[in-house]
């Protein structure tokens, strides 16, 4: 009964002016990096993140490209591809 | 020839980005995690009569893994799951003078889903009832090599008297009492209140209902350091069974100075009601964490713990040295004793180097 003593003592003293703090029981997985995992401490799949990364990577090979060929002739004749398209939807029979 | 090139890079990268848009709505903030640690020793136990060295899996922290994954259902509200397991060989809380190999076995620990909002978190599953740990608390840094839980070392190892064997191992002369660990039940948790928390759990264990209520804090105190503690209350409905209940109320309590200097103290005791005397447990450490290393002397007393008019005590010493976040060096020496009606059997001493490795 002493120790419940003094966790209501020291409690009540800790809830007068301190801060909380999680407290990560001790025979737990310790918190923090791992020998493998680095930083992360877990080997962590996030499948929410690695689509749109493939993804973006495809859409931005395009940017790229649309940036670094303009004014070449390749270009050019993409440009005049998306004209006659363009104008084959407008004058559609 | 390049025109159709062009266009089907820039036809694939707009419908890959489209469904990968959808793709991303649809599974943004799943996150699954799997993690674990090898913690092996090497321990060395005199009885008195005999010594041998064995090489063990610490049971204080075992080797083990653990997969979870959480996922945001709604604003507000998430679903996780944590399924965890041991996988021991020669655990340190089973080998004995007559033991000294343990096949290893697959236990688990957690397999556990829950739900968690501002309101708090329920879980449901084999998982730590609501006052798991509550004797546990320890800010020493020397967990691993030494605490509360005394006979997670050598706890199999059996006292002997006037050169035999007793019958009565160290787990029967001193144990904390911690209880009801882990079973399947439906747990609540209440969210952080200025550093406290309640629980309340209820399952059924060995086939027993099973009902627990904890209370925790954990708080920063500036300049004073450190402080976490924990209450707990558990009830084993075995008036069925055994005709009465047996109710476990207990506590631990453990301060951390700025200066690295530290204290836990912890005490349960246990109500068997008409099946036999109170069981009592009461432990102290007291210890200093400079850098890397902490080191602590720590003493324990177990009163009528599993047999009436059967008590234990014992004192040690430990160290751990922590040269990267994932890995613990550590050592420890402890003795135990055991008294029956006014009869000291042989002291048990222990001997313990290992390291713990965090993957």
């Amino acid at each position: 009964m002493k120790a419940f003593g003094l966790l209501a003592l020291a409690a009540a003293l800790g809830g007068c002016g301190a801060a909380p703090v999680d407290y990560h029981p001790a025979g737990e997985i310790k918190q923090g990096p791992g020998l493998f995992t680095g930083s992360d401490g877990a080997f962590v799949l996030r499948p929410g993140q690695a689509k749109p990364a493939a993804a973006s990577s495809d859409a931005e090979e395009f940017e790229r490209w649309k940036r670094s060929a303009e004014g070449s002739a390749e270009y050019r004749e993409f440009q005049d591809w998306r004209e006659w398209r363009e104008w084959k939807r407008q004058n559609a029979k | 020839m390049t025109i159709r090139i062009a266009v089907i890079t820039a036809a694939v990268g707009t419908a890959l980005a489209a469904l990968s848009g959808q793709a991303f709505a649809q599974a943004q903030g799943i996150e699954v995690r799997l993690s674990g640690q090898v913690n092996r020793a090497i321990m060395h136990a005199d009885d008195g009569e005999d010594s041998d060295h064995f090489f063990v899996d610490n049971d204080i922290s075992s080797t083990r893994f653990r997969l979870s994954a959480t996922a945001p259902i709604m604003s507000g509200l998430t679903a996780g799951a944590v399924w965890e397991n041991e996988f021991q060989s020669n655990a340190s809380n089973e080998v004995s003078m007559f033991v000294r190999d343990v096949s290893p076995r697959f236990l688990e620990r957690h397999a556990d889903i829950f739900l968690q909002g501002g309101w708090g978190k329920v879980s449901l599953g084999q998982g730590s009832g609501a006052a798991d740990g509550g004797i546990e608390v320890d800010l020493s840094g020397t967990t691993v090599a030494q605490w509360s839980g005394v006979d997670n070392i050598g706890g199999a190892f059996e006292f002997n008297a006037d050169g035999l064997p007793t019958g009565v191992s160290v787990s029967d002369t001193i144990n904390n009492q911690d209880f009801e660990s882990r079973y399947d039940r439906l747990r609540y948790d209440s969210p952080n209140l200025g550093g406290f928390g309640i629980a309340v759990s209820t399952g059924t264990k060995a086939s027993v209902d099973v009902h627990e209520i904890g209370l925790t804090y954990s708080g920063d105190l500036g300049g004073l350091g450190r402080l976490a503690g924990a209450l707990g209350f558990s009830k084993n409905n075995t008036s069925d069974t055994l005709g009465d209940d047996i109710e476990t109320t207990g506590g631990s309590i453990s301060w951390l100075h700025g200066s690295g200097f530290n204290v836990t103290l912890a005490h349960s005791q246990r109500d068997f009601g008409s099946l036999g005397d109170k069981g009592k447990f009461t432990y102290a450490k007291l210890g200093y964490k400079f850098g890397r290393h902490a080191v602590s002397l720590d003493w324990g007393k177990g009163e009528d713990i599993a047999i009436d008019g059967v008590d234990g005590d014992m004192v040690g010493v430990g160290y751990v040295w922590a040269p990267a976040a994932w890995a613990d060096i550590y050592a420890a020496i402890k003795r135990h004793g055991a008294e029956a009606g006014g009869t000291d059997a042989d002291n048990i001493t222990f001997m313990m180097v290992g390291t713990r490795i965090k993957f």
